[in-house]
């Protein structure tokens, strides 16, 4: 919980000086999305820390592309015989 | 380079060029690669380093051949001017999130690897948080300044390997290569499996770094980028031979750090003992360059997607969302196996493989050349390092006297 | 002498726009209350403005003369007591005015005296004429003596400083076994000559700067022409143009003006104390900036690894000449880790020292109430006071307290049992290491980093050493001396110019000027002279 609370305190100091850095170099539309970013990792981040169940890309990918591995691993496997 | 040439971006040379290419591929193969292949080829894993070598070379052959066509533009760019506004955003998503996985994969494997050997009891988002700050910290430098970083690593790396590998020489062990293919060449070929996906995949971040290349070094950019491949190769194989032939299959195909418990071998008169911590220095240095490559390019393709003028506002943020994602892309060591050595290579092919060669198709069939510069966010300086070659000046050579001062 | 400072700043003022701008800010503001006024053609009135815009100042002298030609010429002598010569005043202004004019000097000038005087009457070197009273200050406060004739709104400005100055000595912070012992000294004009006298080619040029609103200070911009880069030139001639400081007292306050990254330990200008090294530098091709007053001149562009090169390695013979510089590099590095390894291995990693190693340590340790890193923070602390003590000191106290510290506080902390002997032993060896560096410069930033890695180190161990070396790889990386990386020739990588960095390769290989200066005229030596062979019989 105090782990939490720091990361979005940390999050919050962090947003703030992209905010203004890039707010006196006139970057608006960085800076939009700087702070999008920002938020998806304070959630992963404050996820992380209690523990919550968070979509993780691996999974998406396994997902994905475990049709075509699972026959190439297991043609692998197979034969692996010690010497 | 003249100091007028528009936008004046940072430039490499060809050499930084192609010794990012060399680091990139150290900071994985160096340390990790070798068990995955010697648990699949055994005694004959280093035939299937030596086989790997003319892949890398093709595939890098794909990718000069894109460069060759758009030389100022990045794949993230010329994706756009090949298939569409809409096709190549969806594209570039794929790659973003390619270089986010991977980036993340690359902090996994580095906290792994401190918490086993070096650090047992520091937690683990501690190590990855000092890591990442460093990272931070060099990718917002740009790439002139990592790629100076990595010519440095560079050297110091090469040292070290060759330093350990002489040391070693002596323990070699013969018998431990015999037999030489047991069960004919199937097996070395089977054992390229993960090497596809796990380095070579990966190389496509090379594409984002071509167009920084110095324009005057383009012919040689070529040249050096071939001497790197057999490099990379000759790098990986020599590793290979020495781990199967100090340590055995066995022993070598059951220690996750492979070469690290290689150093531990090293004994020179009870004196130098202990070395291994220069090769978790080495390792940190080298994947250290692979991580700040992969969250540069990161930055610099999702900046290039949103149509930015700048990349740096990304990184800090974009480190906050590597730094957890390292923590669970893995749920368990069955699941880092299953992911590592099977899917990530389909997928890193598909990235790494099938899109580009997609792409050059498209581009031959349409006969796609485009010289125009994109926006590659490196105008820092004004083509200072580039202050060397300027041949055009014009002041005469002439001995000649200043005004003589009014005496 | 004094030359005439002035004439190179004519040259630039093209340029000058910023500054120029800013100068006339500064004077409205009443810092000089003459401005361009024009001179006066009466006397009294002259001085009477002068007394009282320069509140009677008690170093400043009138001399008021009356000539015995038709005229009766009167004259007003202005100096500054202390700033010119007593002798040269004497002999070569007052005794020629004074003395009998010959018969046609003493017909009647109709007001045309000044021109007189000018062309005939002082036997000084270097005489301006002065229109207004910018000027007239300007040569004032640089030691001239200046007059002024009864009927003419012009003056004379005659060059006879002198005062005390200190001479030529042997260079106190870079000594040398062989080669040259004189050293730079405060006077600009003696150090120009001693560089000239190096360098006797037409090819040498100078450009005379003006810095600093008050001090005014004379700064000399040095190079050789057709070997340094014109587009450096041109950024060494921005760059001063852009400051606009009221007192320039040394090189170091330009140095920290013009350098390129301002937050940094690393010295990203060098300076020295040496016209050899000075000479050096300048055929290959780099810039020097030599400031009135201290005999410290600056030499850009520089890179790392001229902060572990001395004049001497071109003189002694290649061979020792290579091992030194690897020793100092080695020795910088000693500077630099020795005290966090040690630390990092006592609390961290003990099971890298072989055993027996480990057990004497241990039984050394044994009673030692601090942990390791704490002993090690306080010894190196201990050890900088004294360092700083010794150098504030007379040499006389300086002994006593190297004996005091050294001794009685090394000795009694290990026999009392406060600090265990290796961190005595590690701290020594780092001190003698950190003295290696021929550079005090980088022996500062040595010093600095040294307790950054300490920290590092006592927090998590070999893993925070590498992340602060990573750190300071990348920020050294990224470092530029006036747009050259910092870290040439080895990254950016220059095959060619490895031949003097770590290593000196003997002179007759090196035929070429360092790669990274852009200058074009690269051939040092013409044909190969290699080493004679034995005559084969």
């Amino acid at each position: 919980m105090l782990a939490s609370i720091l990361i979005v305190l940390l999050a919050m100091v962090v947003g703030i000086l992209i905010w203004k850095h890039n707010g006196t170099k006139r970057r608006f539309r960085e800076r939009k999305w700087a702070i999008f970013i920002l938020l998806i990792g304070t959630v992963y981040m404050v996820g992380q820390a209690l523990r919550f169940p968070l979509p993780n890309p691996a999974d998406w990918i396994m997902a994905v592309c475990s049709p075509i591995s699972n026959p190439i691993i297991s043609w692998i496997k197979e034969g692996s015989v010690q010497k | 380079m003249s100091k007028n040439a528009g936008i004046n971006n940072a430039e490499i040379t060809s050499g930084q060029c192609a010794k990012l290419y060399i680091l990139f591929a150290l900071g994985s193969s160096a340390l990790i690669l070798p068990t995955v292949v010697i648990e699949i080829a055994k005694q004959d894993a280093w035939l299937t380093m030596l086989l790997a070598g003319p892949i890398n070379y093709l595939v890098l052959m794909i990718y000069l051949a894109l460069a060759d066509r758009f030389p100022n533009l990045s794949l993230v760019q010329y994706m756009e001017k090949l298939i569409g506004k809409w096709a190549a955003k969806a594209l570039m998503l794929t790659y973003v999130l390619f270089f986010l996985v991977n980036s993340a994969l690359v902090l996994r494997n580095i906290s792994d690897f401190l918490g086993l050997s070096v650090l047992p009891i520091t937690p683990t988002w501690f190590i990855d948080a000092i890591f990442m700050l460093v990272v931070i910290y060099g990718v917002c430098l740009g790439i002139e300044t990592m790629a100076r970083t990595g010519e440095i690593l560079y050297f110091w790396s090469t040292f070290v390997i060759f330093i350990i590998l002489i040391a070693l020489l002596y323990q070699l062990d013969y018998k431990n290569f015999e037999p030489l293919l047991y069960n004919g060449i199937l097996r070395p070929i089977k054992g390229l499996y993960p090497i596809l996906g796990f380095p070579i995949g990966e190389f496509v971040f090379i594409t984002m770094i071509f167009p920084l290349v110095r324009k005057t070094d383009r012919k040689k950019l070529r040249k050096s980028l071939k001497l790197a491949t057999v490099m990379i190769t000759a790098y990986s194989v020599l590793l290979t031979l020495f781990l199967i032939g100090v340590m055995g299959v066995d022993e070598s195909s059951r220690s996750p750090f492979a070469v690290y418990d290689l150093a531990k071998n090293i004994n020179i008169e009870e004196i130098l003992v202990r070395v291994e911590i220069l090769v978790a220095m080495i390792w940190i240095g080298t994947i250290f360059m692979k991580l700040v490559l992969c969250v540069y390019v990161l930055s610099v393709s999702t900046a290039q997607l949103l149509g930015l003028s700048n990349y740096r506002p990304l990184v800090v943020p974009f480190g906050f969302v590597v730094l957890p994602l390292s923590l669970i892309i893995y749920r368990n060591i069955a699941h880092a196996r299953v992911f590592s050595a099977g899917v990530w290579t389909v997928y890193s092919v598909f990235q790494g493989y099938v899109l580009p060669l997609l792409l050059l198709i498209i581009a031959v069939i349409m006969k796609k050349r485009d010289n125009s510069e994109g926006n590659s966010f490196e105008n820092r300086y004004q083509a200072n390092e580039s202050i060397g070659d300027n041949k055009s000046g014009d002041e005469t050579d002439s001995i000649a006297t200043k005004e003589p001062a009014p005496t | 002498m004094f030359g005439d400072y002035l004439k190179g700043k004519s040259k630039s003022d093209s340029n000058n726009d910023k500054r120029s701008v800013r100068a006339e800010k500064h004077e409205q503001e009443g810092m000089n209350p003459f401005s361009n006024k024009p001179l006066s053609a009466s006397l009294e009135q002259n001085m009477e403005l002068l007394k009282r815009e320069l509140g009677d100042a008690s170093d400043i002298m009138y001399r008021n003369l009356e000539l015995e030609n038709a005229d009766r010429t009167k004259l007003l002598i202005v100096y500054v007591q202390g700033m010119v010569d007593d002798d040269m005043m004497n002999e070569f202004v007052i005794k020629p005015l004074l003395s009998k004019l010959s018969s046609d000097q003493a017909e009647s000038t109709s007001g045309k005296f000044l021109e007189l005087m000018k062309s005939s009457l002082l036997p000084t070197g270097t005489v301006n004429e002065l229109a207004d009273w910018k000027q007239f200050l300007q040569k004032l406060f640089m030691g001239y003596a200046i007059i002024m004739v009864e009927g003419t709104d012009k003056a004379l400005a005659a060059a006879i400083s002198g005062g005390e100055k200190r001479g030529i000595e042997e260079p106190k912070t870079e000594m040398a076994i062989r080669g040259p012992r004189e050293g730079f000294t405060e006077s600009l004009r003696v150090n120009t000559s001693l560089v000239r006298r190096k360098l006797r080619s037409p090819k040498v040029w100078m450009e005379q700067w003006t810095l600093g609103e008050i001090t005014q200070t004379p700064v000399c911009i040095m190079y050789v022409k057709g070997l340094a880069d014109e587009k450096m030139l041109e950024d060494v001639r921005e760059r001063l143009n852009g400051i606009c400081i009221d007192s320039i007292m040394e090189s170091g306050n330009i140095e920290e003006l013009i350098s390129d990254q301002k937050w940094s330990p690393f010295p990203t200008i060098m300076y020295t104390e040496r016209p050899d090294t000075v000479a050096g530098n300048l055929i290959e091709g780099r810039i020097s900036l030599l400031v009135d007053g201290t005999p410290f001149a600056l030499i850009v562009p520089s890179t790392l690894n001229m902060f572990f090169q001395t004049a001497e390695d071109y003189y002694q013979r290649f061979d020792i000449a290579t091992f030194l510089r690897m020793l100092r590099f080695v020795s910088f590095v000693i500077a630099i880790l020795m005290p966090s390894v040690y630390v990092a291995i006592a609390s961290y990693h003990q099971e890298m020292i072989p055993t027996r190693l480990l057990l004497k340590l241990a039984a050394q340790r044994e009673g030692v109430p601090f942990p390791a890193y704490l002993e090690a923070f306080i010894m190196e602390f201990v050890f900088e006071i004294l360092r700083e003590a010794v150098v504030r000191m007379p040499s006389a106290a300086g002994n006593t307290i190297s004996i005091v510290g050294g001794l009685v506080i090394g000795q009694s902390a290990v026999e009392a049992g406060i600090v265990s002997p290796a961190v005595v032993i590690v701290v020594s060896i780092t001190a003698i290491a950190s003295f290696v560096a021929p550079v005090y410069s980088l022996g500062i930033a040595a010093r600095l980093l040294r307790f950054l890695l300490l920290f590092a180190a006592s927090t998590i161990g070999f893993y925070g050493i590498g992340m602060v070396m990573l750190l300071l790889l990348l920020h050294l990386s990224n470092l530029r001396s006036f747009g050259i990386p910092y870290l040439t020739p080895f990254a950016p990588f220059k095959l060619k110019d490895l031949k003097d960095t770590l290593v000196r390769a003997p002179l007759w290989l090196m035929r070429e000027r360092p790669q990274l200066l852009p200058s074009k005229n690269k051939i040092r030596q013409q044909t190969e002279i290699e080493p004679r062979k034995e005559p084969t019989q």
